[in-house]
């Protein structure tokens, strides 16, 4: 087999299980279940990951999204080799480090210069290599002086840069990042994004997982969706993220609201010309709805990626009868690339009125826009939600 | 698992999870089967992370505190004078025949300070380091042998007061004292090997955690007060014991038993090694490291899936 170059992950067919059995460890329990185990009982268990495949080629960036529970973390866990996978190989080749955070990696009761030794040592780095990036690691992360105070009268935001700053300043060959950049201020976060370009451009392979998905789209090449133990998809990061979007909110409106005074009885989204939704052109939005008793208030409207964070709301604000009514908007200008989309509403009565019925935040309709593709931003920067906008240029 | 699209190599690709087997291959499944002379190679080569690791509990141990590692002078010091307020108030506790009993005591203190501290910090080394477990990946020995190591420290500064202490009673220390290596060499496979079980088996019982501190206090106590000088141990062994093979074999089983001995006859009455007591010692010592190594090895799979 040839030998690979140091940051290569490679993954093959790797399926983790964990215990699924109430077990209670308790001391008859266990003579129980030997007595169990010698008739051929075996504990039962859920598999938590399945046939995953993975070849990671030495700066490449890959991302790994789903909801909470699905196996990422547990995917880290097995590539930074610090678990087992039940079945099939896990390899990575050259130094893993994964972030830190305060008392996971991060010792509270030293200081940060002690830490910073300590895990570049862990990662099986030498003290004059350590020393030769140290001045880097204590800039990055604006702690200053505060470099010899313990930890753990740092504040929140010093630890978490502290910790991201010995990650991504120690360049192990590959680097795990799982859920943490939210976590610090915008303008850290940005600074974080592009020290992440910056050491994949010096060949680091990354790992990074994250609800954040614009993030994941601005810091990954590649991702894997996994939902439930399965891998779904695996491809380029924008197409995966983009699939991922749609099956949240298709989720999302398959789970019923439940009742509480209007329902949607129906709801259509269409273009012009009751066509398909074009970027730039106009859209109908077209609600039939039913209410228990007559209220006074708001409907929103808001277009989202599937996820419940719309890019923009509009809002029309009226006394709504009693029984069905049919409430029709028009976008004059639909202002979002191609892309798959899901329109969420509401309906809120104003705060000083007697809470009657309303309807709370829900996704209403998934529909399709076509017209040009999203421009791509520059690595490491991050596009909140992709807006058309008709641009026209000119080079003197 | 083929796709269902594959639009080229390295577009996406859209998995049908229907067509994922329920199981994986029965050939595929992992077996756990340590390769115990690699992990020694590799424990070898990341060698300074134990260093590392026993550095940052000893400083985290003494920081904020206002004596600092004044405690690490203090410590056995209090602990000796437990034992010879206890030692005047039992019948039947108190040995050391010529030596004055503090002396005795506190050289009875060393030798098991190290092997108690060890089992003591080593215990849960691995419960309590769960998030750096979960994140790095470097020999699961550093762990425990860090706290082996951390131990060995405090005995080292435990060795000041009693220089302090045969001062104080006008008690040089028997030329003899040179065996001290040997013994501490027969101690420390012992040590390792049950800081490498008893770590590992809490991982999964933790009832390790409740049993461990009560019953080690008690073992002090015997081994300490109720150690022997060589003639006494000669004396009462024979009560106990009343052939010598069994003798021996106490010695294979509670190596310490032997070390302990030989320990305070050499520093303080001027024995040699007594053989007969520590070649068993020897080898009871290393079949307990050969031992706990195995089941260290053995239950690591589950490390960071239980802890």
């Amino acid at each position: 087999m040839p030998t690979l170059p140091s940051g290569t992950v490679l993954v093959e067919h790797a399926w983790k299980r964990f215990r699924a059995d109430r077990t209670l460890p308790m001391f008859q329990d266990q003579i129980v279940l030997f007595g169990r185990w010698m008739k051929g009982y075996r504990r039962p268990f859920r598999w938590v990951l399945r046939d995953v495949n993975l070849h990671v080629e030495p700066g490449k960036t890959y991302g790994l999204i789903g909801v909470n529970g699905s196996g990422k973390s547990t995917l880290l866990k097995m590539i930074c080799q610090t678990t087992f996978p039940s079945a099939g190989s896990v390899k990575a080749i050259g130094r893993v480090g994964a972030l830190l955070e305060v008392r996971s990696g991060i010792h509270p009761d030293l200081s940060g210069r002690q830490n910073i030794f300590l895990y570049g040592n862990i990662l099986g780095m030498s003290r004059a290599d350590v020393a030769a990036r140290f001045d880097d690691i204590v800039d990055f992360a604006e702690i200053g002086d505060a470099v010899d105070r313990q930890v753990k009268f740092y504040s929140t935001g010093m630890a978490i840069r502290l910790g991201f700053a010995i990650a991504a300043f120690l360049e192990p060959d590959v680097l795990l990042v799982d859920e943490v950049l939210a976590v610090g201020d915008a303008r850290f976060q940005q600074k974080c994004l592009e020290r992440i370009s910056q050491v994949v451009a010096n060949g680091t392979t990354l790992f990074y997982v994250s609800h954040d998905l614009p993030t994941v789209e601005a810091v990954c090449d590649r991702a894997m969706w996994l939902a439930d133990s399965y891998v779904r998809a695996d491809g380029p990061a924008r197409d995966v993220v983009s699939l991922y979007r749609q099956s949240v909110g298709e989720q999302a409106v398959m789970a019923a609201a439940q009742d509480t005074g209007v329902r949607v009885l129906k709801c259509e989204v269409t273009g012009p010309d009751d066509g398909q939704v074009v970027s730039g052109g106009e859209v109908n939005v077209h609600i039939v709805a039913e209410s228990d008793e007559p209220m006074f208030g708001a409907f929103h409207l808001g277009i989202s990626q599937g996820t419940a964070m719309p890019v923009f709301v509009v809002r029309y604000a009226s006394s709504f009868p009693r029984g069905r009514y049919e409430l029709r908007c028009r976008l004059q200008n639909f202002p979002l690339p191609k892309g798959r989309y899901t329109l969420w509403g509401a309906m809120r009565a104003p705060r000083d009125a007697e809470v009657g019925a309303s309807l709370p935040w829900q996704p209403m309709a998934n529909f399709e826009a076509y017209g040009p593709v999203a421009i791509r931003a520059p690595r490491g920067v991050m596009v909140l939600s992709p807006v058309y906008v008709p641009t026209e240029w000119e080079l003197s | 698992m083929e796709p269902l699209s594959d639009e080229q190599e390295g577009g996406l690709k859209v998995f049908d999870i229907t067509l994922v087997p329920d199981d994986p291959p029965e050939a595929s499944l992992y077996r756990h089967r340590p390769d115990m002379l690699a992990s020694a190679r590799e424990l070898l080569r990341r060698w300074d992370v134990m260093f590392s690791l026993a550095e940052r509990d000893i400083r985290a141990q003494y920081k904020q505190a206002v004596l600092g590692i004044g405690w690490a002078l203090l410590t056995p010091l209090v602990g000796l004078a437990m034992l010879v307020i206890l030692a005047s108030h039992l019948k039947g506790f108190g040995g050391g025949g010529k030596v004055p009993f503090p002396v005795w005591t506190y050289a009875g203190l060393l030798a098991w300070g190290f092997f108690g501290g060890a089992i003591g910090g080593g215990t849960s080394s691995l419960v309590s380091n769960k998030s750096l477990m979960a994140k790095s990946h470097f020999p699961r020995e550093c762990f425990p042998m860090s706290q082996v190591l951390e131990s060995a420290f405090s005995s080292l500064i435990a060795l000041v007061p009693f220089v302090i202490l045969l001062g104080l009673y006008h008690y040089a220390p028997r030329p003899t004292t040179v065996w001290i290596p040997l013994y501490l060499l027969v101690e420390l496979p012992f040590t390792l090997g049950l800081v490498f079980f008893v770590s590992s088996v809490i991982v999964t019982m933790r009832d390790l955690q409740q049993i461990v501190p009560i019953f080690m206090p008690l073992l002090m106590l015997i081994s300490v007060l109720k150690g022997l000088s060589i003639e006494e141990h000669h004396r009462l062994v024979a009560q106990f014991i009343t052939t010598a093979p069994l003798r021996e074999l106490y010695c294979v089983v509670n190596p310490m038993a032997g070390v302990l001995a030989n320990f305070r006859a050499s520093i303080l009455e001027g024995f040699g090694p007594q053989w007969e007591l520590l070649i068993p010692a020897a080898i009871g010592s290393i079949l307990y490291l050969v031992a706990g190594y195995a089941v260290f090895k053995r239950l690591e799979v589950n490390f960071a899936d239980l802890t």
